[in-house]
Protein backbone atom coordinates (compact mmCIF):
# COMPACT_ATOMS: atom_id res chain seq x y z
CA UNK A 1 0.00 0.00 0.00
CA UNK A 2 1.36 3.37 -0.98
CA UNK A 3 1.94 6.03 1.62
CA UNK A 4 0.14 9.30 0.97
CA UNK A 5 2.44 12.20 0.23
CA UNK A 6 0.37 14.66 2.18
CA UNK A 7 -2.70 15.23 4.29
CA UNK A 8 -6.07 15.72 2.59
CA UNK A 9 -6.91 19.20 1.43
CA UNK A 10 -10.01 20.79 2.88
CA UNK A 11 -13.01 20.47 0.59
CA UNK A 12 -15.62 23.18 0.38
CA UNK A 13 -18.56 22.29 -1.83
CA UNK A 14 -22.28 22.81 -1.87
CA UNK A 15 -22.86 19.38 -3.41
CA UNK A 16 -21.93 16.09 -1.81
CA UNK A 17 -21.25 14.50 -5.19
CA UNK A 18 -18.73 17.16 -6.01
CA UNK A 19 -17.18 16.94 -2.56
CA UNK A 20 -16.80 13.18 -2.99
CA UNK A 21 -15.28 13.65 -6.43
CA UNK A 22 -12.85 16.21 -5.01
CA UNK A 23 -11.97 13.77 -2.23
CA UNK A 24 -11.25 10.98 -4.71
CA UNK A 25 -9.16 13.23 -6.95
CA UNK A 26 -7.33 14.59 -3.91
CA UNK A 27 -6.58 11.03 -2.82
CA UNK A 28 -5.24 10.16 -6.25
CA UNK A 29 -3.12 13.30 -6.21
CA UNK A 30 -1.78 12.41 -2.76
CA UNK A 31 -0.46 9.12 -4.07
CA UNK A 32 -3.25 6.57 -3.68
CA UNK A 33 -4.12 4.34 -6.59
CA UNK A 34 -7.73 3.85 -7.59
CA UNK A 35 -7.46 0.22 -6.43
CA UNK A 36 -6.48 1.42 -2.98
CA UNK A 37 -9.37 3.84 -2.87
CA UNK A 38 -11.92 1.35 -4.16
CA UNK A 39 -10.42 -2.09 -3.57
CA UNK A 40 -11.60 -5.01 -5.63
CA UNK A 41 -13.66 -7.37 -3.54
CA UNK A 42 -14.36 -10.01 -6.12
CA UNK A 43 -17.44 -10.50 -8.24
CA UNK A 44 -20.43 -8.56 -7.05
CA UNK A 45 -23.85 -9.85 -6.15
CA UNK A 46 -26.33 -8.64 -8.74
CA UNK A 47 -29.23 -6.86 -7.12
CA UNK A 48 -31.58 -7.65 -9.93
CA UNK A 49 -35.19 -6.65 -9.62
CA UNK A 50 -37.40 -9.66 -10.22
CA UNK A 51 -41.05 -9.59 -11.06
CA UNK A 52 -43.20 -10.81 -8.22
CA UNK A 53 -46.86 -11.52 -8.75
CA UNK A 54 -47.35 -11.55 -5.01
CA UNK A 55 -45.87 -8.07 -4.71
CA UNK A 56 -48.01 -6.77 -7.53
CA UNK A 57 -51.14 -8.24 -5.97
CA UNK A 58 -50.25 -6.60 -2.70
CA UNK A 59 -49.80 -3.26 -4.43
CA UNK A 60 -53.11 -3.56 -6.27
CA UNK A 61 -54.79 -4.49 -3.02
CA UNK A 62 -53.34 -1.47 -1.27
CA UNK A 63 -54.24 0.95 -4.04
CA UNK A 64 -57.77 -0.40 -4.29
CA UNK A 65 -58.43 0.40 -0.67
CA UNK A 66 -59.24 3.93 -1.68
CA UNK A 67 -57.87 7.26 -0.64
CA UNK A 68 -58.98 9.74 1.94
CA UNK A 69 -61.96 11.94 1.16
CA UNK A 70 -60.94 15.46 0.14
CA UNK A 71 -61.17 17.69 3.18
CA UNK A 72 -61.09 14.76 5.57
CA UNK A 73 -58.14 16.21 7.45
CA UNK A 74 -60.23 19.28 8.27
CA UNK A 75 -62.49 17.12 10.39
CA UNK A 76 -59.58 16.12 12.66
CA UNK A 77 -59.26 17.57 16.10
CA UNK A 78 -56.81 20.50 15.88
CA UNK A 79 -55.68 19.69 19.41
CA UNK A 80 -54.30 16.36 18.19
CA UNK A 81 -52.31 17.16 15.06
CA UNK A 82 -50.36 14.62 13.03
CA UNK A 83 -46.64 14.52 13.84
CA UNK A 84 -45.79 16.25 10.57
CA UNK A 85 -48.17 19.05 11.42
CA UNK A 86 -46.16 19.91 14.52
CA UNK A 87 -42.75 21.67 14.58
CA UNK A 88 -40.07 19.17 13.49
CA UNK A 89 -37.69 17.64 15.96
CA UNK A 90 -34.70 18.62 13.84
CA UNK A 91 -34.59 21.92 12.02
CA UNK A 92 -30.84 21.65 11.52
CA UNK A 93 -30.03 19.34 8.56
CA UNK A 94 -26.75 18.29 10.12
CA UNK A 95 -28.43 17.08 13.29
CA UNK A 96 -31.15 15.42 11.24
CA UNK A 97 -28.54 13.64 9.15
CA UNK A 98 -26.76 12.38 12.25
CA UNK A 99 -30.02 10.97 13.55
CA UNK A 100 -30.95 9.35 10.23
CA UNK A 101 -27.51 7.86 9.59
CA UNK A 102 -27.51 6.64 13.18
CA UNK A 103 -30.74 4.80 12.63
CA UNK A 104 -29.57 3.42 9.26
CA UNK A 105 -26.44 2.05 10.91
CA UNK A 106 -28.36 -0.06 13.37
CA UNK A 107 -27.72 -3.77 12.71
CA UNK A 108 -31.35 -4.60 11.99
CA UNK A 109 -31.81 -1.64 9.65
CA UNK A 110 -28.55 -2.38 7.88
CA UNK A 111 -29.54 -6.00 7.44
CA UNK A 112 -32.82 -4.97 5.84
CA UNK A 113 -31.14 -2.41 3.58
CA UNK A 114 -28.57 -4.91 2.35
CA UNK A 115 -31.28 -7.49 1.76
CA UNK A 116 -33.40 -4.96 -0.13
CA UNK A 117 -30.48 -3.87 -2.31
CA UNK A 118 -29.63 -7.47 -3.06
CA UNK A 119 -33.20 -8.12 -4.12
CA UNK A 120 -33.26 -5.22 -6.55
CA UNK A 121 -34.59 -2.27 -4.57
CA UNK A 122 -33.23 1.01 -5.88
CA UNK A 123 -31.11 3.32 -3.74
CA UNK A 124 -33.40 6.25 -4.58
CA UNK A 125 -36.47 4.32 -3.43
CA UNK A 126 -34.85 3.29 -0.17
CA UNK A 127 -33.64 6.82 0.47
CA UNK A 128 -37.10 8.18 -0.27
CA UNK A 129 -38.73 5.68 2.05
CA UNK A 130 -36.34 6.45 4.90
CA UNK A 131 -36.66 10.20 4.61
CA UNK A 132 -40.40 10.08 4.07
CA UNK A 133 -40.77 7.98 7.19
CA UNK A 134 -38.75 10.53 9.14
CA UNK A 135 -40.98 13.28 7.82
CA UNK A 136 -44.09 11.31 8.79
CA UNK A 137 -42.70 10.84 12.27
CA UNK A 138 -42.36 14.61 12.56
CA UNK A 139 -38.58 14.44 12.83
CA UNK A 140 -37.84 16.65 9.84
CA UNK A 141 -39.66 19.14 7.68
CA UNK A 142 -40.02 18.77 3.90
CA UNK A 143 -37.18 21.22 3.20
CA UNK A 144 -34.71 19.27 5.30
CA UNK A 145 -36.01 16.08 3.70
CA UNK A 146 -35.10 17.39 0.26
CA UNK A 147 -31.71 18.56 1.44
CA UNK A 148 -30.85 15.16 2.87
CA UNK A 149 -31.79 13.16 -0.22
CA UNK A 150 -28.28 13.14 -1.61
CA UNK A 151 -26.39 12.29 1.61
CA UNK A 152 -28.80 9.50 2.50
CA UNK A 153 -28.60 8.04 -0.98
CA UNK A 154 -24.81 8.07 -0.82
CA UNK A 155 -24.87 6.39 2.59
CA UNK A 156 -27.03 3.61 1.16
CA UNK A 157 -24.74 3.34 -1.84
CA UNK A 158 -21.76 2.99 0.51
CA UNK A 159 -23.55 0.21 2.34
CA UNK A 160 -24.21 -1.50 -0.99
CA UNK A 161 -20.58 -1.17 -2.01
CA UNK A 162 -19.32 -2.50 1.31
CA UNK A 163 -21.70 -5.44 1.03
CA UNK A 164 -20.33 -6.04 -2.46
CA UNK A 165 -23.66 -5.65 -4.19
CA UNK A 166 -24.28 -4.31 -7.64
CA UNK A 167 -27.28 -2.16 -6.89
CA UNK A 168 -29.85 -0.10 -8.77
CA UNK A 169 -29.61 3.63 -8.23
CA UNK A 170 -32.95 4.58 -9.69
CA UNK A 171 -35.43 2.15 -11.18
CA UNK A 172 -33.90 -0.77 -12.98
CA UNK A 173 -30.51 0.61 -14.01
CA UNK A 174 -28.21 -2.10 -12.79
CA UNK A 175 -26.03 -2.24 -15.90
CA UNK A 176 -26.42 1.36 -16.99
CA UNK A 177 -22.88 2.37 -16.12
CA UNK A 178 -21.43 -0.76 -17.72
CA UNK A 179 -23.46 -0.20 -20.87
CA UNK A 180 -22.17 3.35 -21.04
CA UNK A 181 -18.64 2.03 -20.66
CA UNK A 182 -19.23 -0.39 -23.50
CA UNK A 183 -20.70 2.34 -25.68
CA UNK A 184 -17.76 4.60 -24.90
CA UNK A 185 -15.33 1.83 -25.74
CA UNK A 186 -17.17 1.16 -29.00
CA UNK A 187 -17.16 4.86 -29.94
CA UNK A 188 -13.48 5.05 -29.14
CA UNK A 189 -12.69 2.11 -31.43
CA UNK A 190 -14.77 3.58 -34.23
CA UNK A 191 -12.94 6.89 -33.87
CA UNK A 192 -9.60 5.13 -33.95
CA UNK A 193 -10.63 3.27 -37.10
CA UNK A 194 -11.79 6.48 -38.76
CA UNK A 195 -8.57 8.26 -37.87
CA UNK A 196 -6.52 5.40 -39.21
CA UNK A 197 -8.53 5.39 -42.42
CA UNK A 198 -8.11 9.14 -42.83
CA UNK A 199 -4.37 8.82 -42.30
CA UNK A 200 -4.13 6.09 -44.92
CA UNK A 201 -6.19 8.12 -47.35
CA UNK A 202 -4.13 11.22 -46.84
CA UNK A 203 -0.87 9.32 -47.15
CA UNK A 204 -2.01 7.49 -50.28
CA UNK A 205 -3.30 10.57 -52.14
CA UNK A 206 -0.20 12.52 -51.24
CA UNK A 207 2.04 9.95 -52.86
CA UNK A 208 0.10 9.60 -56.12
CA UNK A 209 1.92 11.19 -59.02
CA UNK A 210 -0.15 11.02 -62.16
CA UNK A 211 2.95 11.34 -64.34
CA UNK A 212 4.22 8.02 -63.01
CA UNK A 213 1.04 6.10 -63.62
CA UNK A 214 1.38 3.53 -66.37
CA UNK A 215 -0.85 4.54 -69.29
CA UNK A 216 -1.38 0.87 -70.11
CA UNK A 217 -3.14 0.48 -66.83
CA UNK A 218 -5.06 3.73 -66.74
CA UNK A 219 -5.97 5.23 -70.11
CA UNK A 220 -4.67 8.74 -70.85
CA UNK A 221 -8.16 10.15 -71.24
CA UNK A 222 -9.04 9.14 -67.71
CA UNK A 223 -5.76 10.47 -66.39
CA UNK A 224 -6.51 13.79 -68.07
CA UNK A 225 -9.87 13.85 -66.36
CA UNK A 226 -8.21 13.09 -63.03
CA UNK A 227 -5.80 15.95 -63.54
CA UNK A 228 -8.58 18.27 -64.57
CA UNK A 229 -11.13 17.43 -61.86
CA UNK A 230 -8.62 16.58 -59.13
CA UNK A 231 -10.25 16.97 -55.70
CA UNK A 232 -13.75 16.86 -57.15
CA UNK A 233 -13.41 13.16 -57.83
CA UNK A 234 -15.10 11.24 -55.08
CA UNK A 235 -14.70 7.72 -53.99
CA UNK A 236 -17.31 5.20 -55.05
CA UNK A 237 -17.94 4.60 -51.37
CA UNK A 238 -18.27 8.24 -50.44
CA UNK A 239 -21.55 9.70 -49.32
CA UNK A 240 -23.56 10.93 -52.29
CA UNK A 241 -24.98 14.38 -52.61
CA UNK A 242 -28.35 14.82 -51.02
CA UNK B 1 -52.77 18.45 -5.57
CA UNK B 2 -52.23 17.73 -1.91
CA UNK B 3 -49.09 18.32 0.12
CA UNK B 4 -48.04 14.68 0.03
CA UNK B 5 -48.36 14.38 -3.73
CA UNK B 6 -46.31 17.52 -4.15
CA UNK B 7 -43.64 16.22 -1.80
CA UNK B 8 -43.51 12.90 -3.60
CA UNK B 9 -43.18 14.61 -6.96
CA UNK B 10 -40.49 16.96 -5.76
CA UNK B 11 -38.63 14.07 -4.17
CA UNK B 12 -38.70 12.07 -7.37
CA UNK B 13 -37.25 15.02 -9.19
CA UNK B 14 -34.46 15.33 -6.67
CA UNK B 15 -33.52 11.66 -6.71
CA UNK B 16 -33.44 11.80 -10.48
CA UNK B 17 -31.22 14.84 -10.28
CA UNK B 18 -28.90 13.08 -7.85
CA UNK B 19 -28.45 10.26 -10.30
CA UNK B 20 -27.63 12.75 -13.03
CA UNK B 21 -25.06 14.42 -10.79
CA UNK B 22 -23.53 11.05 -9.94
CA UNK B 23 -23.24 10.27 -13.64
CA UNK B 24 -21.71 13.64 -14.35
CA UNK B 25 -19.18 13.27 -11.57
CA UNK B 26 -18.28 9.74 -12.69
CA UNK B 27 -17.61 11.13 -16.16
CA UNK B 28 -15.60 14.00 -14.67
CA UNK B 29 -13.38 11.65 -12.69
CA UNK B 30 -13.05 9.38 -15.69
CA UNK B 31 -11.55 12.20 -17.67
CA UNK B 32 -8.82 12.59 -15.06
CA UNK B 33 -8.27 8.92 -14.31
CA UNK B 34 -8.03 7.05 -17.58
CA UNK B 35 -8.99 3.48 -18.31
CA UNK B 36 -11.21 2.89 -15.31
CA UNK B 37 -14.67 1.41 -15.27
CA UNK B 38 -17.53 3.60 -14.17
CA UNK B 39 -18.56 1.17 -11.45
CA UNK B 40 -15.11 1.44 -9.89
CA UNK B 41 -15.40 5.22 -9.81
CA UNK B 42 -18.90 4.89 -8.41
CA UNK B 43 -17.52 2.77 -5.61
CA UNK B 44 -14.77 5.28 -4.88
CA UNK B 45 -17.34 8.07 -4.87
CA UNK B 46 -19.67 6.20 -2.54
CA UNK B 47 -16.81 5.52 -0.12
CA UNK B 48 -15.61 9.12 -0.21
CA UNK B 49 -19.15 10.48 0.12
CA UNK B 50 -19.92 8.26 3.09
CA UNK B 51 -16.70 9.45 4.68
CA UNK B 52 -17.80 13.04 4.15
CA UNK B 53 -21.37 12.46 5.34
CA UNK B 54 -20.60 10.60 8.53
CA UNK B 55 -17.10 11.75 9.22
CA UNK B 56 -15.92 8.21 8.61
CA UNK B 57 -18.01 6.73 11.35
CA UNK B 58 -20.23 4.81 8.93
CA UNK B 59 -17.31 3.27 7.14
CA UNK B 60 -15.61 2.52 10.41
CA UNK B 61 -18.76 0.79 11.52
CA UNK B 62 -18.79 -1.28 8.38
CA UNK B 63 -15.14 -2.19 8.87
CA UNK B 64 -13.91 -0.49 5.76
CA UNK B 65 -10.27 0.18 5.08
CA UNK B 66 -10.06 2.92 7.67
CA UNK B 67 -8.55 0.64 10.22
CA UNK B 68 -5.83 -0.52 7.85
CA UNK B 69 -4.72 3.03 7.12
CA UNK B 70 -6.01 3.17 3.55
CA UNK B 71 -7.72 5.97 1.69
CA UNK B 72 -10.65 6.13 4.09
CA UNK B 73 -8.35 6.27 7.08
CA UNK B 74 -6.38 9.02 5.38
CA UNK B 75 -9.54 10.97 4.61
CA UNK B 76 -11.15 10.60 8.00
CA UNK B 77 -8.10 10.45 10.20
CA UNK B 78 -9.36 13.18 12.44
CA UNK B 79 -12.69 11.47 12.91
CA UNK B 80 -11.05 8.16 13.75
CA UNK B 81 -8.90 9.87 16.34
CA UNK B 82 -12.06 10.90 18.08
CA UNK B 83 -14.11 7.72 17.75
CA UNK B 84 -11.29 5.22 18.01
CA UNK B 85 -8.25 6.47 19.74
CA UNK B 86 -5.01 4.87 20.76
CA UNK B 87 -6.74 2.61 23.24
CA UNK B 88 -7.30 0.15 20.42
CA UNK B 89 -3.81 0.31 19.00
CA UNK B 90 -2.32 -2.82 20.51
CA UNK B 91 -1.85 -5.79 18.29
CA UNK B 92 -3.02 -8.62 20.44
CA UNK B 93 -6.16 -10.44 19.51
CA UNK B 94 -7.50 -9.65 22.92
CA UNK B 95 -7.09 -5.95 22.49
CA UNK B 96 -8.71 -6.13 19.08
CA UNK B 97 -11.68 -7.93 20.52
CA UNK B 98 -12.04 -5.64 23.49
CA UNK B 99 -11.43 -2.65 21.27
CA UNK B 100 -14.23 -3.63 18.96
CA UNK B 101 -16.65 -3.91 21.82
CA UNK B 102 -15.58 -0.62 23.30
CA UNK B 103 -15.93 1.05 19.93
CA UNK B 104 -19.40 -0.34 19.51
CA UNK B 105 -20.37 1.04 22.83
CA UNK B 106 -18.62 4.33 22.18
CA UNK B 107 -20.12 5.23 18.85
CA UNK B 108 -23.69 4.92 17.68
CA UNK B 109 -22.56 4.51 14.08
CA UNK B 110 -20.43 1.54 14.91
CA UNK B 111 -23.13 -0.73 16.10
CA UNK B 112 -22.69 -3.25 13.36
CA UNK B 113 -19.06 -3.99 13.96
CA UNK B 114 -16.53 -5.27 11.52
CA UNK B 115 -16.62 -5.74 7.80
CA UNK B 116 -20.07 -5.94 6.34
CA UNK B 117 -18.38 -6.54 3.01
CA UNK B 118 -16.29 -9.42 4.21
CA UNK B 119 -18.74 -10.85 6.66
CA UNK B 120 -21.99 -10.22 4.87
CA UNK B 121 -23.22 -13.63 5.86
CA UNK B 122 -23.65 -12.47 9.41
CA UNK B 123 -26.52 -10.33 8.29
CA UNK B 124 -28.52 -13.43 7.67
CA UNK B 125 -28.58 -12.70 3.96
CA UNK B 126 -26.60 -15.19 1.99
CA UNK B 127 -24.79 -12.58 -0.07
CA UNK B 128 -21.07 -12.53 0.18
CA UNK B 129 -18.94 -14.99 -1.75
CA UNK B 130 -16.96 -17.30 0.47
CA UNK B 131 -14.47 -14.67 1.53
CA UNK B 132 -15.41 -14.31 5.13
CA UNK B 133 -12.36 -13.96 7.31
CA UNK B 134 -14.04 -13.37 10.63
CA UNK B 135 -14.53 -16.16 13.09
CA UNK B 136 -17.99 -17.01 14.33
CA UNK B 137 -17.00 -15.69 17.74
CA UNK B 138 -16.00 -12.35 16.22
CA UNK B 139 -19.24 -12.17 14.30
CA UNK B 140 -21.38 -12.83 17.26
CA UNK B 141 -19.36 -10.37 19.35
CA UNK B 142 -19.74 -7.73 16.69
CA UNK B 143 -23.42 -8.18 16.14
CA UNK B 144 -24.35 -8.36 19.76
CA UNK B 145 -23.68 -5.06 21.40
CA UNK B 146 -23.68 -6.74 24.76
CA UNK B 147 -20.28 -6.22 26.39
CA UNK B 148 -20.77 -9.25 28.56
CA UNK B 149 -21.26 -11.49 25.53
CA UNK B 150 -18.15 -10.09 23.88
CA UNK B 151 -16.15 -10.42 27.04
CA UNK B 152 -17.21 -14.05 27.25
CA UNK B 153 -16.04 -14.56 23.69
CA UNK B 154 -12.69 -13.05 24.56
CA UNK B 155 -12.03 -15.61 27.25
CA UNK B 156 -11.43 -18.33 24.69
CA UNK B 157 -7.81 -19.42 24.80
CA UNK B 158 -7.33 -18.72 21.10
CA UNK B 159 -8.32 -15.09 21.52
CA UNK B 160 -5.89 -14.11 24.20
CA UNK B 161 -7.58 -15.48 27.27
CA UNK B 162 -8.30 -12.38 29.26
CA UNK B 163 -8.56 -13.56 32.82
CA UNK B 164 -12.01 -12.25 33.55
CA UNK B 165 -13.91 -13.49 36.54
CA UNK B 166 -16.36 -16.13 35.55
CA UNK B 167 -19.19 -14.28 37.20
CA UNK B 168 -19.85 -11.47 34.77
CA UNK B 169 -23.54 -10.81 34.38
CA UNK B 170 -24.85 -13.53 32.17
CA UNK B 171 -21.51 -15.31 31.99
CA UNK B 172 -22.57 -18.03 34.32
CA UNK B 173 -26.01 -19.05 35.21
CA UNK B 174 -26.86 -20.01 38.70
CA UNK B 175 -28.33 -23.47 38.76
CA UNK B 176 -31.98 -23.33 37.90
CA UNK B 177 -33.66 -21.10 40.43
CA UNK B 178 -37.37 -21.32 40.78
CA UNK B 179 -39.98 -19.53 42.76
CA UNK B 180 -40.87 -15.91 43.10
CA UNK B 181 -38.56 -13.16 41.89
CA UNK B 182 -37.36 -12.59 45.42
CA UNK B 183 -36.66 -16.29 45.89
CA UNK B 184 -34.78 -16.48 42.58
CA UNK B 185 -32.72 -13.44 43.47
CA UNK B 186 -31.86 -14.94 46.80
CA UNK B 187 -30.74 -18.14 45.10
CA UNK B 188 -28.65 -16.42 42.39
CA UNK B 189 -27.27 -13.47 44.33
CA UNK B 190 -24.06 -15.26 44.92
CA UNK B 191 -23.21 -15.29 41.22
CA UNK B 192 -23.38 -11.50 40.80
CA UNK B 193 -19.96 -9.83 40.63
CA UNK B 194 -18.93 -8.17 43.78
CA UNK B 195 -21.82 -9.62 45.70
CA UNK B 196 -19.60 -11.52 48.03
CA UNK B 197 -15.96 -10.67 48.38
CA UNK B 198 -14.62 -14.06 49.14
CA UNK B 199 -16.50 -16.11 46.62
CA UNK B 200 -14.32 -15.36 43.58
CA UNK B 201 -10.86 -15.84 44.91
CA UNK B 202 -8.39 -15.52 42.13
CA UNK B 203 -8.35 -15.93 38.37
CA UNK B 204 -5.42 -16.69 36.13
CA UNK B 205 -4.82 -15.55 32.56
CA UNK B 206 -2.53 -13.51 30.41
CA UNK B 207 -2.22 -10.75 33.00
CA UNK B 208 -1.18 -13.16 35.67
CA UNK B 209 -3.02 -14.15 38.76
CA UNK B 210 -5.25 -11.55 40.33
CA UNK B 211 -7.53 -11.73 43.28
CA UNK B 212 -10.45 -9.90 44.78
CA UNK B 213 -13.99 -9.31 43.72
CA UNK B 214 -14.95 -9.36 40.07
CA UNK B 215 -14.84 -5.57 39.92
CA UNK B 216 -11.39 -5.48 41.46
CA UNK B 217 -10.11 -8.13 39.09
CA UNK B 218 -11.49 -6.30 36.09
CA UNK B 219 -9.95 -3.03 37.25
CA UNK B 220 -6.57 -4.71 37.13
CA UNK B 221 -6.79 -7.05 34.18
CA UNK B 222 -8.54 -4.95 31.53
CA UNK B 223 -6.21 -1.91 31.65
CA UNK B 224 -3.21 -4.24 31.77
CA UNK B 225 -4.42 -6.15 28.72
CA UNK B 226 -5.12 -2.99 26.78
CA UNK B 227 -1.80 -1.46 27.68
CA UNK B 228 -3.30 1.49 29.52
CA UNK B 229 -2.77 2.66 33.05
CA UNK B 230 -4.84 1.24 35.84
CA UNK B 231 -8.40 2.48 36.08
CA UNK B 232 -8.11 3.02 39.79
CA UNK B 233 -10.96 4.12 41.92
CA UNK B 234 -13.91 6.13 40.79
CA UNK B 235 -12.60 9.18 42.59
CA UNK B 236 -9.26 8.92 40.82
CA UNK B 237 -10.93 8.55 37.44
CA UNK B 238 -13.07 11.58 38.05
CA UNK B 239 -10.02 13.56 39.08
CA UNK B 240 -8.19 12.45 35.94
CA UNK B 241 -11.11 13.45 33.77
CA UNK B 242 -11.23 16.84 35.39
CA UNK B 243 -7.57 17.51 34.80
CA UNK B 244 -7.31 15.92 31.35
CA UNK B 245 -6.45 18.20 28.48
CA UNK B 246 -9.65 19.13 26.64
CA UNK B 247 -10.15 17.90 23.09
CA UNK B 248 -9.03 20.56 20.64
CA UNK B 249 -11.97 22.29 19.01
CA UNK B 250 -12.96 21.56 15.43
CA UNK B 251 -11.61 24.95 14.40
CA UNK B 252 -8.26 24.24 16.01
CA UNK B 253 -8.03 20.91 14.23
CA UNK B 254 -8.83 22.43 10.82
CA UNK B 255 -6.72 25.58 10.65
CA UNK B 256 -6.87 25.91 6.85
CA UNK B 257 -10.62 25.52 6.67
CA UNK B 258 -11.04 27.84 9.62
CA UNK B 259 -8.95 30.54 8.01
CA UNK B 260 -10.95 30.18 4.77
CA UNK B 261 -14.24 30.36 6.65
CA UNK B 262 -12.99 33.32 8.66
CA UNK B 263 -12.03 35.11 5.47
CA UNK B 264 -15.46 34.50 3.96
CA UNK B 265 -17.12 35.52 7.21
CA UNK B 266 -15.07 38.67 7.40
CA UNK B 267 -15.81 39.59 3.79
CA UNK B 268 -19.55 39.05 4.05
CA UNK B 269 -19.77 40.62 7.50
CA UNK B 270 -17.65 43.55 6.36
CA UNK B 271 -19.94 44.24 3.40
CA UNK B 272 -23.01 44.18 5.63
CA UNK B 273 -21.39 46.49 8.16
CA UNK B 274 -20.33 48.92 5.42
CA UNK B 275 -23.91 49.15 4.15
CA UNK B 276 -25.21 49.65 7.65
CA UNK B 277 -22.65 52.35 8.47
CA UNK B 278 -23.51 54.22 5.29
CA UNK B 279 -27.15 54.24 6.27
CA UNK B 280 -26.27 55.64 9.68
CA UNK B 281 -24.23 58.38 8.02
CA UNK B 282 -27.12 59.15 5.65
CA UNK B 283 -29.19 59.85 8.76
CA UNK B 284 -32.30 57.89 7.99
CA UNK B 285 -32.99 56.05 11.23
CA UNK B 286 -35.96 54.14 9.83
CA UNK B 287 -33.87 52.44 7.21
CA UNK B 288 -30.96 51.38 9.39
CA UNK B 289 -30.08 47.77 8.85
CA UNK B 290 -31.89 47.50 5.57
CA UNK B 291 -30.04 46.34 2.51
CA UNK B 292 -28.08 49.01 0.73
CA UNK B 293 -29.35 49.73 -2.75
CA UNK B 294 -32.78 48.24 -2.18
CA UNK B 295 -35.48 49.72 -4.38
CA UNK B 296 -37.52 52.15 -2.32
CA UNK B 297 -40.19 54.18 -4.00
CA UNK B 298 -39.10 57.73 -3.36
CA UNK B 299 -41.59 60.47 -2.61
CA UNK B 300 -40.45 62.35 -5.69
CA UNK B 301 -42.27 59.77 -7.80
CA UNK B 302 -45.52 61.16 -6.45
CA UNK B 303 -44.70 64.77 -7.37
CA UNK B 304 -46.40 64.90 -10.82
CA UNK B 305 -49.58 63.54 -9.29
CA UNK B 306 -49.49 66.11 -6.49
CA UNK B 307 -49.01 68.95 -8.94
CA UNK B 308 -51.93 67.72 -11.02
CA UNK B 309 -54.12 67.22 -7.96
CA UNK B 310 -53.31 70.72 -6.72
CA UNK B 311 -54.26 72.17 -10.14
CA UNK B 312 -57.56 70.29 -10.16
CA UNK B 313 -58.34 71.05 -6.53
CA UNK B 314 -58.26 67.39 -5.58
CA UNK B 315 -57.18 66.27 -2.14
CA UNK B 316 -54.56 63.54 -2.55
CA UNK B 317 -55.91 61.77 0.52
CA UNK B 318 -59.08 60.98 -1.39
CA UNK B 319 -57.37 60.38 -4.70
CA UNK B 320 -59.09 57.04 -5.23
CA UNK B 321 -62.44 58.79 -5.33
CA UNK B 322 -61.28 60.75 -8.36
CA UNK B 323 -60.61 58.12 -10.95
CA UNK B 324 -58.76 59.42 -13.94
CA UNK B 325 -58.48 58.29 -17.49
CA UNK B 326 -54.88 59.29 -17.88
CA UNK B 327 -55.11 62.77 -16.46
CA UNK B 328 -58.67 63.32 -17.70
CA UNK B 329 -61.88 62.61 -15.82
CA UNK B 330 -63.44 59.52 -17.48
CA UNK B 331 -66.88 61.10 -17.25
CA UNK B 332 -65.91 63.44 -20.08
CA UNK B 333 -66.05 60.43 -22.39
CA UNK B 334 -69.56 59.36 -21.44
CA UNK B 335 -71.28 61.35 -24.20
CA UNK B 336 -68.78 60.69 -26.97
CA UNK B 337 -69.95 58.15 -29.53
CA UNK B 338 -68.00 55.20 -30.64
CA UNK B 339 -66.47 55.12 -34.12
CA UNK B 340 -68.99 54.32 -36.85
CA UNK B 341 -68.55 53.40 -40.48
CA UNK B 342 -70.82 52.62 -43.38
CA UNK B 343 -71.59 48.98 -43.96
CA UNK B 344 -73.01 47.11 -46.96
CA UNK B 345 -76.58 46.18 -46.72
CA UNK B 346 -77.37 42.52 -47.15
CA UNK B 347 -80.45 41.67 -49.18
Amino acid sequence: MSTPKRLPNPIISSSLSEAAASGVLDGLDAGFTIDEIAPDTGPKIRGEAKFSQKGLDELVKLSSQGAVIPGQSLTNNPEQPYPWETPPEFANPREALDDIVGSIMQPEAMKNIVAALAQGAAVADLGTAILYAKFNEGKINPDVMMMLAEPVMYTIMAIGEEANIKYNIEGDDLDEFDEEDEQEEFDKRVDEFRNALTDIKKGATKNIETSKIDTNVVPESILAQVKEKGPEIKSLLSKGEE
Amino acid sequence: MGLFSKIKKAFKKITGAVKKVVKKVVKGVKKVVKKIGSSKILKALAIAAAAVVTGGAALGAMGATAASGGFTGWMVGASQAVTGGTLFGTSTALARGAGTVAKLAASPFKALGTGIGTVGSKLGVNLAPASSTATPAQLSAAVKTNPAAAARASTAASRGALNLPSTLPGASTAASATGTAAQQLAATAGSLPGATVGSFGTSAGMVGTVSGTAAQQLATTVPAALGTSSIGTAATTAATAATAAPQASWFARHPKLTSAATFVGKTVGGAALTGMTQQYIAGDPEQQGSMAGAAYEGESNLDPLRVYAAQQGINTDSIYQNMMYGNVDPSTQYSSELFRQQTFGVA
